[in-house]
C-alpha cells in the first residue's frame, strides 16, 4: 500500500500541499498580481521614509534675510518642564512674542527629563533639530564644543537695551567660551538646605533656622544637629538625605560640592586639575562620611528615603523642589547653606536658553534675546530665579514667588545668588560623573580610606579633564 | 512552489527592513567614531575595535556577562526542572501551584524590578532583611555591595523566568508514556535511574530548546540591572547590554556602542550555533 501524496516522507522533510484549484492556472495569475501589488507597496513605503528624511534636512538651514523682518518663522523650542502652571508662563511670553512679530509662532515642546538630552540630540541628528531649548549648566561645554550651540554674543553683546552686563559674571560662566556666548541663564538657582520643621519640634531638637539665626549654623553644627536628631527619630526615617537622593547613583556633585566649598576645596579646578584629593576636599567627605558611618544620621545607600515623603528631616535642594512640597502634610522651612571653615560658599544649579546650531539660528536668537530681556525675566522669576541684578533685587521678584515669602527668598535666594558659584563644568563631564559615581563605590563602606579612594578618583578623573 | 515564496515575501520583506537592514547599517557604525552630540561620523576602521578591546571597563563588562549568564541558565533550568518534575505528579493544590510559579512570567518586569529593589534594601528598610532579623540574622546590603549585588540580580531574574521553563518541561515530562516508566520500574530502576536513564533522555529536546532561550535571554537582560542597580556597586552588574545602553545614551558615543552591540550579536550567533551542534551528541530523538 502506497503513502498518500500529503503524509509527511520518511526522510523527515515536510511536504506542502499543492494548492490546487478548480480555475488552475488562474488562481496562480491572480496571487502574482498581488504579489507585484505588495512589492510596489514596499518600495514605495521605504522611498517614503528615505524622502521625508531628506526633504527635512533641506528644510533646516538658517534663515536668510536681515534685521527688522515682519514676518515670524515657525519656532519649537524644547523643554523639560511639564509643571501646567510653569508651561503657562512660558506660553504667555510666546503669545506676547507673537503680538510683536506677526507670524511669528514659538511651541514649546515639553520633553521628560530623564530622556531630554536623547531626544534632542535624535531629534538634531534626524535633521529636524528644535530651534531652541533648555539646557543644563554641566552639558552646556560638552554641547558647545561638538558644534550644536550657536554664538549668540554678536546679537547681545551690543545690544544696549538688552543689557547683557546685568548678568554677574559667575551665572555666564557656564555659557561662555573665548570670545563667544552659547546661552543665556533661565533659571539660576542657588543650593539651600529645606527641613521638615515638625521632626524637630516633636523630637524637642533645636531647628537649623534657630541655628542660622543665632549665627551658629556651619557644617559642624549641622552634623551634631543630625546626630542629635537621629535617636528621636522613627524606624526608617533619617535626620540627612542627600539631594533629590541622587548622591550614590547618579549625581554626587548635586550633594557633596556644597560641602567641599565650604571647606574651600573644589572638584576640580577651572584649568582641569582634579582637586578632589585635596586636604580640603578630603575634610568635607570625610564629613559626610561621618555622618553616614558614625552618626547613621545621613542615608546609607541601597536605601530609598524621600524628603517630600516626611522620611528626612533635612536635605539640600533648590527653589524648584519646593514645588513637590505644596501637598506635604508637614510644616517645613528653608535656610542657608551651612558655612565652612572659610565661611560661606554658595552653589548654584543653572539651566540656560541655548539657540541650537542645527535649526532656525536668526529667528530662535531674537526670540532668545525677547524671551530673556528683563521684563520677561521679572515674569519667569515666579518660578525660576533670576540671574539678572536688576530683578535679583527687585521687590516685586521677593514678592511674586509663590514658593516662598519675601524674607526666606531673601536669605535663600536673592543673597546666594549674588556671589554663588557654578558646579563644577567640563567638556566630558558625563564621562567625568559617571567615572566619579563608580570610584566612589569604594567610599560609601564603613572602612573606607577616604583619602585613598578620592586620590583613585583623581587617578581616574583626570585623564578625562585634560584630554 | 511559487505560491510558497509568495508567502514567505511578507515576511522576508520584512526581516530584510527590520533586521538585514540595520545590521549592516551596525556594522557601518561600528566602523566609525560616531556621537550623536557632534553629528559626525569618521570611518576609522579597525581602530575603533582596538580601543574597544584595550578598555579596562569593557574586560569588566565581559567578565561580568559570562558570570551572569553562567550563574543565571544552570540555575534556572534546573529549578525549572526540579519544579516541573514536583508539578508532574497529581495533587491536591498542583494547578494552583503551577499557576504561582508562571505568575512572574507574567508580571511587567519594571514592576518587579521596582518592587524587588525595595524589597533589597539595605540596613532595616528593606522587607528580607527584616524578615532575615527575625531569624536572628543579618542581611548585607543586597543591591551595594559589590559581590552580593549580582546574586541579587541573577536571583531575580531566575525567579521572573523560571515559570516559563518549567512549563515547556512540565509539557515535555507528560508526552512521555507512562509505559515506559513502568517498564523502568520493573526492570528494577531506582527513581535516580528512572530520572537519570529515561527522563532526561527523553527531555533532551526540551533542555535544549530551553537552554538556547534562557542563555540568549540573559545576554539581552537589561530592565532588571537598569532599574535595580544602574550596573553599579563599582560596575559590578554592568553587562554589555546595559554598557551599550550608558555609552549610546549617557555618554552619546553610538560608534562605541554599536560595536558593543555587533559584539553581542556575535557572542549571541556563536552560543547557538554551539549549542545547535551539541545537540547531535547529547539528543536522542532528532530525526
Amino acid at each position: 500500500m502506497t503513502a498518500p501524496r500529503n503524509w509527511p516522507s520518511t526522510s523527515g522533510a515536510p511536504v506542502w500541499p499543492s494548492i490546487v484549484s478548480p480555475r488552475g492556472r488562474q488562481v496562480r495569475h491572480h496571487l502574482r498580481h498581488r504579489w507585484l501589488a505588495a512589492a510596489l507597496l514596499m518600495v514605495a513605503l521605504a522611498a517614503g521614509c528615505v524622502g521625508s528624511r531628506e526633504d527635512d534636512r533641506a528644510a533646516a538651514p538658517a534663515a536668510t534675510g536681515g534685521t527688522g523682518e515682519e514676518e515670524g518663522a515657525d519656532l519649537r523650542f524644547a523643554v523639560f518642564i511639564a509643571n501646567e502652571a510653569q508651561l503657562e508662563v512660558l506660553n504667555g511670553i510666546a503669545d506676547d512674542y507673537a503680538r510683536e512679530r506677526p507670524g511669528a509662532t514659538v511651541t514649546y515642546e515639553s520633553i521628560p527629563a530623564e530622556e531630554y538630552l536623547t531626544k534632542v540630540l535624535l531629534q538634531t541628528a534626524g535633521g529636524n533639530a528644535p530651534d531652541l531649548a533648555l539646557l543644563l549648566e554641566r552639558n552646556a561645554a560638552n554641547f558647545r564644543d561638538s558644534g550644536v550651540l550657536a554664538d549668540v554674543a554678536p546679537a547681545l553683546r551690543d545690544d544696549a537695551e538688552y543689557g547683557l552686563d546685568d548678568f554677574p559674571d559667575g551665572t555666564l560662566e557656564p555659557w561662555q567660551h573665548e570670545e563667544g556666548l552659547y546661552g543665556v541663564p533661565f533659571s539660576t538657582s542657588p543650593f539651600f538646605v529645606m527641613y521638615n520643621e515638625d521632626l524637630f519640634t516633636e523630637a524637642g531638637v533645636p531647628t537649623p533656622r534657630e541655628l542660622f539665626e543665632d549665627g551658629r549654623w556651619n557644617w559642624e553644627s549641622l552634623r551634631g544637629l543630625a546626630a542629635e536628631l537621629q535617636p528621636a527619630l522613627p524606624q526608617g526615617t533619617y535626620a540627612f538625605v542627600n539631594t533629590d537622593g541622587t548622591l550614590y547613583d547618579q549625581q554626587p556633585h548635586l550633594s557633596l560640592e556644597q560641602i567641599i566649598r565650604a571647606y574651600g576645596g573644589e572638584s576640580w579646578s577651572e584649568a582641569g586639575d582634579c582637586t578632589l584629593d585635596e586636604p580640603e576636599a578630603v575634610e568635607a567627605i570625610t564629613l559626610y562620611h561621618g555622618m553616614i558611618f558614625e552618626d547613621g544620621s545621613a542615608v546609607p545607600p541601597g536605601v530609598e528615603v524621600a524628603f517630600p515623603a516626611g522620611q528626612a528631616a533635612m536635605t539640600l535642594g533648590q527653589l524648584s523642589r519646593l514645588s513637590q512640597l505644596e501637598d506635604a502634610d508637614f510644616a517645613w522651612d528653608v535656610v542657608p547653606l551651612p558655612e565652612g571653615p572659610v565661611g560661606q560658599a554658595d552653589v548654584f544649579g543653572q539651566a540656560g536658553v541655548v539657540v541650537l546650531a542645527g535649526g532656525n539660528v536668526e529667528a530662535a536668537t531674537d526670540y532668545l534675546r525677547f524671551m530673556t530681556n528683563e521684563e520677561n525675566t521679572a515674569l519667569l522669576a515666579q518660578y525660576w530665579p533670576p540671574a539678572r541684578e536688576a530683578v535679583l533685587q527687585s521687590p516685586a521678584f521677593a514678592e511674586n514667588t509663590p514658593a516662598l515669602d519675601a524674607e526666606r527668598l531673601e536669605d535663600v535666594v536673592v543673597t546666594p545668588g549674588q556671589n554663588a558659584q557654578p558646579m563644577p563644568l567640563a567638556p566630558a563631564y558625563e564621562e567625568i560623573r559617571a567615572q566619579m559615581v563608580s570610584a566612589f563605590d569604594e567610599l560609601w563602606t564603613e572602612d573606607a580610606d577616604v583619602a585613598e579612594v578620592l586620590a583613585t578618583t583623581c587617578e581616574a578623573v583626570q585623564p578625562l579633564l585634560t584630554p | 512552489m511559487r505560491t510558497a515564496y509568495t508567502m514567505l515575501l511578507p515576511q522576508l520583506a520584512g526581516f530584510a527592513l527590520f533586521v538585514v537592514v540595520p545590521l549592516a547599517w551596525l556594522v557601518y557604525l561600528s566602523l566609525t567614531d560616531y556621537s550623536l552630540i557632534s553629528g559626525r561620523a569618521d570611518f576609522i576602521g579597525v581602530d575603533g575595535y582596538r580601543e574597544t578591546f584595550q578598555d579596562p571597563l569593557f574586560r569588566t563588562v565581559l567578565w561580568n556577562t559570562a558570570v551572569f549568564t553562567l550563574g543565571m541558565v544552570p540555575l534556572n533550568i534546573a529549578l525549572a526542572l526540579a519544579l516541573a518534575l514536583m508539578l508532574d505528579r497529581s495533587f491536591r493544590g498542583r494547578t494552583f501551584f503551577r499557576l504561582a510559579f508562571f505568575a512572574p512570567v507574567a508580571t511587567s518586569a519594571v514592576a518587579w524590578a521596582l518592587v524587588w529593589r525595595f524589597i533589597l534594601q539595605g540596613e532595616q528598610q528593606g522587607v528580607l532583611n527584616q524578615g532575615l532579623s527575625l531569624v536572628g540574622m543579618e542581611g548585607p546590603n543586597w543591591l551595594v555591595e559589590p559581590g552580593w549585588a549580582m546574586g541579587s540580580i541573577i536571583a531575580t531574574r531566575v525567579l521572573k523566568g523560571v515559570g516559563i521553563n518549567m512549563l515547556i518541561l512540565l509539557a515535555a515530562l507528560q508526552t512521555i508514556p507512562s509505559e515506559t516508566l513502568e517498564a523502568a520500574k520493573v526492570d528494577g530502576a531506582t527513581p535516580w535511574k528512572a530520572f537519570r536513564h529515561v527522563k532526561v533522555p527523553l527531555l533532551a529536546p526540551a533542555l535544549l530548546l530551553v537552554t538556547v532561550i534562557t542563555t540568549i535571554g540573559s545576554l539581552q537582560v537589561f530592565d532588571t540591572i537598569l532599574l535595580m542597580t544602574g550596573g553599579g556597586p563599582a560596575n559590578s552588574t554592568n553587562v554589555l547590554v546595559s554598557y551599550v545602553f550608558f555609552r549610546a545614551f549617557r555618554t552619546f558615543d553610538i560608534g562605541y556602542a554599536s560595536r558593543l552591540a555587533l559584539i553581542i550579536f556575535v557572542i549571541s550567533a556563536v552560543l547557538t550555533v554551539l549549542q545547535w551542534r551539541a545537540r547531535r551528541k547529547l539528543v536522542y530523538l532528532e530525526s
